[in-house]
């Protein structure tokens, strides 16, 4: 195998199908200017997604050539786009219908039986459904990678980090193409270093092909970075936030790339947590600890389409390319309605098929409502530039006239000093009698969504005699530029630190000799349950991104970061006892105790 | 002349330079220019006449969708970095 992004080419065999390297300053002397360096390791098993209902499709190859597929996933474009490939047709032969799906995570991009339908489909001439079970669902559909890295840091007393160098070897499974791309240069994201060096390392294993997941990349990386930094913060004899306000990237600073950033929340995060009562309030009882971390995530903007139509009865008809994955019908209708001066209930969201609408990129990433509320208010200012022409049409008046207000159109005053005013629902009324129904179609492309930072605050016991660990409280703070539907955001945050709080406890793929999976259902893969969590209390930092017209910035990725080094943290205040692998289930944290005892 | 911004694994293909200026109004014609100068980077960036879909360039600090036709400014920061996938 030729190894892209090593110097040479290599001389004998390897496992490493790509080598990357973000390089920024002067690492030596970095190091050089440290008063404390800690170097260690870590390793993290491999996660799957856990979404609801196992990949599903019904394909129908009908003898006009034409292609209908009906799936559960995140994107019904990505879809048509690879069946296209796969079947060597063209895209406008193949029309995909998105169903109702419960999460996908990222595991529901890739297809895997919807190609497979179709050809049945024509085999056949009948429609074909195919189905998954929860076994083929996890030893086949593309978990996480396992990971190796390695974390080197120094430090002034002062708490500057001087330098950082790590080394991440992420596992692909059987194909290239793990996640470590994002790994790496996520790894210091909420921090602005002067000297650093990351390197990175798809390694080919004879395990499954990885795929997506939440954040994909991000949480090895920042586990072992944010786990080394919280011994670093000890070393010096500093408060773990304050140590973390010292080094924060903020607007204008440079991330690991060299990239300049625009206006960003890591900060204020950070203070938020030192202020909240969580953080600053006594911990209580025997083997009791408190953790923090801090996490990042890029978000994503990508393309979007929507169409919108003015029914006259004055509620709006919103056609949207994006499957409906935690609120995405609201939280895009929301937009609209804003820049209409409408209420949520004029807005008639519907999801609909491939042929229906414009390109629309998958949901997932953290663009949804960031793109999609684009395209909304893109739609909203058109239909309020249409509205404002059909009413000087009308009121027989200069179109410069005439504005948009307050949810209406008003006017110069008539003849006889009565004022000009059409309420939305009025001049929608009026449009079939005035040049038609208004329907317009935008479509987005922006990439100015800014990044999302995320802070949690975990206490936990461990049981000594048993090794597990126990959730006593846990807070998430996160920036979330402007919270469109605050009650969704809270439930993205919720989730994203549940399913990392499976990554750090409990979730882990076990395979035999002979590489087969050895716990191919979720009564073996546990993932967590209600009663393995408290509440997660949530707090919402606003620092609105300016790249967007009502702020907005992606949410859902970001709280899958920091869970695992919270409570990796956590553990360690709580026993002393400093855990390098993930999960760190009750065998482990035994492990580590009982030598010590 | 827009400055591009090289990834060290990536600095063999440049004679070790960092950074390389460029001349060029839009991406697509940067990126030309790029590989007409440093062969070896042009392998690993082209593939079939566009960007590999493994690469991301960012204009200061906003990601591209690769699109050729960005407009670059003479003062522009270029960053080639690896291409992200959300989940």
């Amino acid at each position: 195998m030729r190894a892209r992004g090593v110097p040479a080419s290599p001389n004998r065999p390897t496992n490493t199908a790509m080598h990357m390297r973000v390089e920024k300053g002067d690492i030596a002397a970095g190091f050089a200017a440290a008063d404390v360096v800690i170097e260690r390791e870590f390793t993290t098993s491999q996660f799957h997604q856990g979404y609801i209902e196992p990949q599903n499709a019904t394909a129908l190859w009908n003898r006009d050539g034409e292609i209908t597929v009906w799936t559960s996933t995140q994107g019904a474009f990505s879809v048509r786009d690879q069946v296209a490939v796969l079947l060597d047709v063209g895209v406008g032969h193949v029309k995909v219908v998105p169903m109702e799906i419960g999460g996908g995570f990222g595991g529901k991009i890739n297809v895997y039986l919807e190609p497979v339908a179709a050809l049945l489909s024509k085999r056949t001439g009948r429609p074909v459904k195919m189905w998954m079970s929860r076994a083929d669902v996890l030893r086949a559909t593309g978990p996480t990678s396992s990971t190796y890295n390695r974390v080197k840091v120094g430090a002034k007393r002062d708490g500057t980090i001087t330098a950082v160098q790590a080394h991440f070897a992420y596992a692909a499974g059987a194909y290239p193409g793990s996640s470590v791309g994002a790994g790496v240069q996520c790894a210091v994201g909420p921090y602005e270093i002067e000297n650093l060096q990351l390197d990175g390392f798809d390694v080919v294993t004879n395990t499954p092909k990885t795929a997506a997941y939440r954040a994909p990349g991000a949480p090895a990386s920042e586990f072992a970075v944010e786990a080394t930094l919280d011994e670093i913060a000890e070393a010096i004899d500093m408060d773990k936030m304050d140590f973390r306000l010292k080094n924060a990237i903020a607007e204008g600073g440079r991330n690991a790339s060299g990239q300049p950033q625009p206006k960003i929340g890591a900060a204020e995060v950070m203070q938020a947590i030192k202020n909240h009562p969580h953080y600053t309030s006594e911990i209580q009882g025997e083997d009791v600890g408190r953790g923090v971390a801090m996490g990042f995530w890029f978000n994503g903007g990508m393309e979007s389409s929507s169409s919108a139509t003015v029914y006259q009865d004055g509620t709006v008809g919103l056609i949207l390319g994006s499957t409906d994955i935690g609120g995405t019908r609201a939280s895009l209708a929301m937009q609209l309605a804003e820049t209409l001066g409408l209420t949520l209930e004029d807005i008639k969201p519907h999801v609909v098929d491939t042929d229906s609408v414009g390109y629309t990129a998958v949901t997932g990433g953290s663009r949804t409502t960031f793109a999609g509320g684009w395209v909304a208010y893109d739609l909203g200012e058109e239909i309020k530039r249409q509205l404002v022409q059909r009413a000087a049409r009308i009121w027989s008046v200069p179109v410069d006239d005439v504005r948009y207000e307050e949810g209406g159109v008003s006017g110069p005053p008539a003849e006889d000093g009565a004022p000009r005013r059409y309420s939305f629902q009025e001049i929608a009324g009026n449009l079939q009698r005035s040049g038609g129904l208004i329907a317009v179609s935008a479509t987005s492309r922006r990439n100015t969504q800014g990044a999302a930072y995320a802070g949690h605050i975990v206490d936990v016991h461990v049981d000594r005699e048993t090794g597990k660990v126990s959730i006593l409280r846990y807070t998430a703070i996160q920036d979330v530029g402007t919270a469109i539907h605050p009650a969704y955001v809270e439930g993205q945050i919720q989730g994203g630190a549940v399913q990392g709080i499976g990554m750090a406890l409990n979730e882990e793929y076990f395979y035999d000799a002979d590489g087969h999976l050895l716990n191919a259902s979720f009564l073996d893969y546990r993932i967590p349950v209600a009663n393995d969590v408290p509440m997660i209390d949530t707090v919402l930092v606003e620092v609105p991104n300016p790249g967007h017209p009502y702020g907005v910035r992606g949410v859902g990725e970001a709280p899958i970061v920091p869970p695992q080094p919270a409570i990796r943290n956590a553990i360690a205040d709580a026993i002393g006892v400093r855990m390098y692998h993930t999960p760190m289930s009750p065998s482990r944290i035994l492990d580590e105790i009982l030598p010590k005892e | 002349m827009a400055t591009v911004h090289i990834p060290a694994h990536w600095r063999t293909h440049t004679d070790g330079r960092s950074t390389v200026e460029v001349a060029g109004r839009s991406l697509g014609a940067v990126i030309e220019a790029l590989g007409a100068a440093y062969p070896g980077l042009r392998a690993v960036l082209i593939d079939d006449g566009a960007l590999r879909g493994e690469v991301a360039v960012a204009i200061d600090s906003v990601i591209t969708e690769n699109d050729p036709l960005e407009p670059v400014d003479e003062r522009s920061e270029i960053f080639l970095v690896p291409a992200i996938a959300g989940g």
